[in-house]
């Protein structure tokens, strides 16, 4: 084989270690906001937030590592997809992200009082962990019928997700405003979870996309 | 008429050497198609099948039928003259005749026996706007075509092509010899013609093929492999060979 060849594969092979590594930090956040929900735990909501600093970090890198492959290799066919489903991969991956942080500032936020909607969060976030090992486990290996899979999750995902909503409107008329704004906020911190599935699921169509050239729209 | 040209069941022996095996191909009219592959695949071979060039070559011989505008070029009597007026040809390396820029343009419409000056200086100033060359040379028409730089004989190579009013244009690596700026105001020609023209075009870079043909064909040792729109090719190649190739795995 070539140098030159070479050289590009072990560049797209960093490209393809660095978004993995990414996921494991945005899995790693997910976990710990379960912990932080569960115990009520201010300075591991704190880490997370910082945490997210590391995973934009890692994304930059990513899109810098891209942008060079692309000008000074002129990629084609699946390595041209390889990079750019790495670039999109690792923007999902940071907007997943960026939910965790919302996630830790509403446990900073409601501190103790948190108590009549976190089973709801916390069972949600369990969900995106299951869904987000499988999906960096299906980029990994390149399996696209896992991605399939982990993108029908999301349905399970969106029906939970509605099913918590309607729990929340079926407690009643809230009395008072701030039983007004903890409702308001858990449907929000809901709606990101919600959303983080979705993002999931592009991965899957990326994953897809990387494997056999087909675009498809999931879910 | 969709398709200009028609090969099937090419097959093409230098003596015993099998040089192409079995082509079938449609070319589209007003469309560049790009021939890629590696040295020796067969690519500019075929390229010269199609204004019969290869019939200089003896030991050459030729089986099946190139339809050009539904007629069979390697039918017996096939007018060849006419056909290489209609399928031009440029070549790798410039190759302006030994006389002014004026007359080497001029020199296809005058061996077709055109002599009135007037309609000449015609034919010479519209095929070398064409061929993005007159504003660089209107005031020097009588120097030697030799005097210009490589990029700009290249063009002049293309205005004299386009004398003799051909419908089709065959260019085998017409810039493998020039350099980046030359090479892209080349470029940026073929993508001018093709509104007037159909353009065949060898090429060893694949980002040039990829920038400027609408059609690619992939060679690989006198086979042709893959056929396809170049969007496809160059994204998701149907053939685990052309996507080895175009991604440099070979070697």
């Amino acid at each position: 084989m070539l140098q030159n060849r070479k050289q590009f594969i072990i560049d797209l092979e960093n490209l393809n270690n660095k978004v993995i590594n990414m996921g494991k930090e945005v899995i790693m956040s997910y976990k710990n906001t379960v912990i932080a929900c569960e115990e009520n735990n201010l300075d591991l909501a704190k880490d997370i937030m910082k945490q997210d600093k590391l995973i934009n970090d890692i994304e930059i890198s990513i899109n810098v590592d891209a942008y060079l492959l692309i000008a000074k290799q002129c990629p084609v066919a699946s390595d041209l997809r390889g990079i750019i489903t790495g670039l999109k991969i690792s923007n999902d991956l940071e907007r997943i992200g960026d939910y965790a942080v919302n996630i830790a500032k509403y446990i900073l936020k409601t501190k103790h009082d948190n108590s009549t909607y976190i089973g709801a969060i916390i069972k949600l976030i369990d969900h995106i962990v299951n869904m987000l090992e499988g999906i960096m486990e299906a980029f990994k290996n390149e399996n696209i019928e896992l991605a399939l899979e982990i993108s029908d999750l999301d349905e399970v995902l969106d029906h939970e997700y509605e099913k918590e909503v309607k729990k929340i409107f079926m407690i009643g008329k809230k009395t008072t405003d701030i039983e007004t704004e903890e409702a308001m906020r858990a449907l929000l911190i809901l709606k990101q979870i919600e959303r983080a599935g979705d993002h999931i699921t592009n991965i899957a169509e990326n994953i897809v996309y990387l494997v056999n050239g087909r675009r498809v729209e999931l879910n | 008429m969709k398709n200009i040209l028609k090969i099937m069941n090419l097959n093409l022996y230098y003596d015993e050497f099998q040089a192409l095996k079995d082509i079938n191909i449609d070319i589209e009219n007003n469309k560049v198609t790009a021939l890629i592959g590696p040295s020796g695949c067969g690519k500019s071979t075929f390229l010269k099948c199609l204004n019969r060039m290869n019939d200089l070559i003896e030991i050459c011989s030729i089986f099946g039928e190139i339809e050009y505008k539904e007629e069979n070029i390697y039918k017996p009597n096939y007018d060849v003259i006419n056909l290489r007026t209609k399928v031009g040809m440029v070549f790798q390396k410039p190759n302006p005749f030994p006389m002014s820029i004026f007359d080497n343009v001029a020199y296809g419409p005058r061996c077709q026996g055109i002599k009135e000056k007037k309609r000449l200086e015609e034919i010479v100033i519209s095929s070398l706007k064409s061929a993005a060359l007159y504003e660089e040379v209107k005031d020097r028409m009588k120097k030697s075509a030799l005097s210009l730089s490589g990029g700009q004989q290249q063009r002049l190579c293309i205005a004299r092509a386009i004398a003799m009013e051909p419908e089709v244009i065959l260019m085998d690596e017409p810039t493998s010899s020039l350099d980046p700026i030359a090479t892209l105001r080349i470029e940026e020609l073929i993508n001018e013609l093709k509104k007037k023209y159909t353009i065949i075009i060898v090429t060893h870079s694949m980002q040039q093929a990829a920038r400027i043909s609408d059609n690619t064909a992939f060679f690989l040792m006198g086979e042709l492999i893959e056929f396809n729109k170049t969007d496809k090719i160059f994204t998701t190649p149907l053939q685990q060979k052309t996507e080895d190739y175009i991604t440099g795995r070979f070697g």
